[in-house]
């Protein structure tokens, strides 16, 4: 997820459960456990993820997965020592 | 520390999705020379020098039968979405196919079951190059026990 997210960065998370495009969310995906990725597309109640970082492929992108599975919304990104950035909800 | 946070992962696998066949069917090749050299042992040889090639290449014909179906797994699982599958939706009994070939491999020393094994993973190569709209020619390994592979036909350099 660079260049958004470090390793090692602390996301805080809005339980929420519905959506749009572009938000980045955290789910609990049912093979490699909890993932934080965006969302790039959502048909019916499944939900397409992408990570931001263009240069590596992820078996998480591009599965449908359902909506169920998400934990929340990434609404804030605290970085070590002193640095915290707000990540606002996608508007229509 | 009071409490501890979940770790969400982040990470992907495959740095700008290079997914290759070929080492699938390397391994294939590899059993089918194995249970070629597994035959080719004196049958009721009982010599020290005998029982440690034989156990040296069931190893080996175990570890490479494990190899193709991991690395076809890899390449089904991971790249395989849904617009692949929906133009070749015969991958899943494809696989399927291989998985179990791969285990009777295993569990035999049958060149039949090895040169299957070659010519499924050669069919999947084929899809796999086929969804990436490149064309695939049928050449004869060039190494024992040459077995036609499947290999994409690429553009020169």
């Amino acid at each position: 997820m660079l260049p958004t997210f470090n390793s090692g960065d602390i996301v805080l998370v809005k339980h929420e459960d519905h959506f749009k495009p572009g938000d980045i969310i955290v789910l609990n995906h049912p093979t490699v456990g909890m993932v934080v990725k965006r969302v790039k597309t959502i048909l019916r109640e499944y939900l397409y993820l992408t990570g931001d970082n263009k240069r590596l492929d992820s078996s998480t992108c591009g599965e449908p997965l359902s909506n169920s599975l998400a934990e929340g919304r990434v609404f804030a990104v605290y970085r070590f020592p002193f640095n915290i950035k707000l990540l606002p909800a996608i508007t229509d | 520390m009071i409490f501890k946070m979940p770790i969400a992962q982040a990470h992907c696998d495959i740095p700008c999705k290079i997914y290759d066949p070929m080492i699938a069917q390397v391994a294939a090749l590899s059993v089918a020379r194995l249970v070629d050299l597994l035959l080719e042992i004196e049958s009721g040889s009982a010599s020290i020098e005998s029982q440690n090639e034989l156990t040296r290449l069931v190893q080996e014909k175990e570890v490479q039968a494990r190899n193709v179906k991991s690395e076809v797994n890899i390449i089904w699982g991971d790249y395989f979405k849904s617009p692949q599958i929906k133009e070749h939706p015969s991958v899943h009994e494809l696989v399927h196919s291989i998985m179990m070939c791969g285990s009777k491999c295993k569990q035999s020393v049958d060149k039949s079951e090895a040169t299957r094994l070659v010519e499924l993973v050669n069919d999947f190569a084929d899809i796999f190059w086929q969804t990436k709209g490149i064309s695939t020619k049928r050449v004869i390994a060039p190494y024992p026990p040459a077995l036609v592979i499947v290999q994409p036909i690429l553009v020169d350099a």
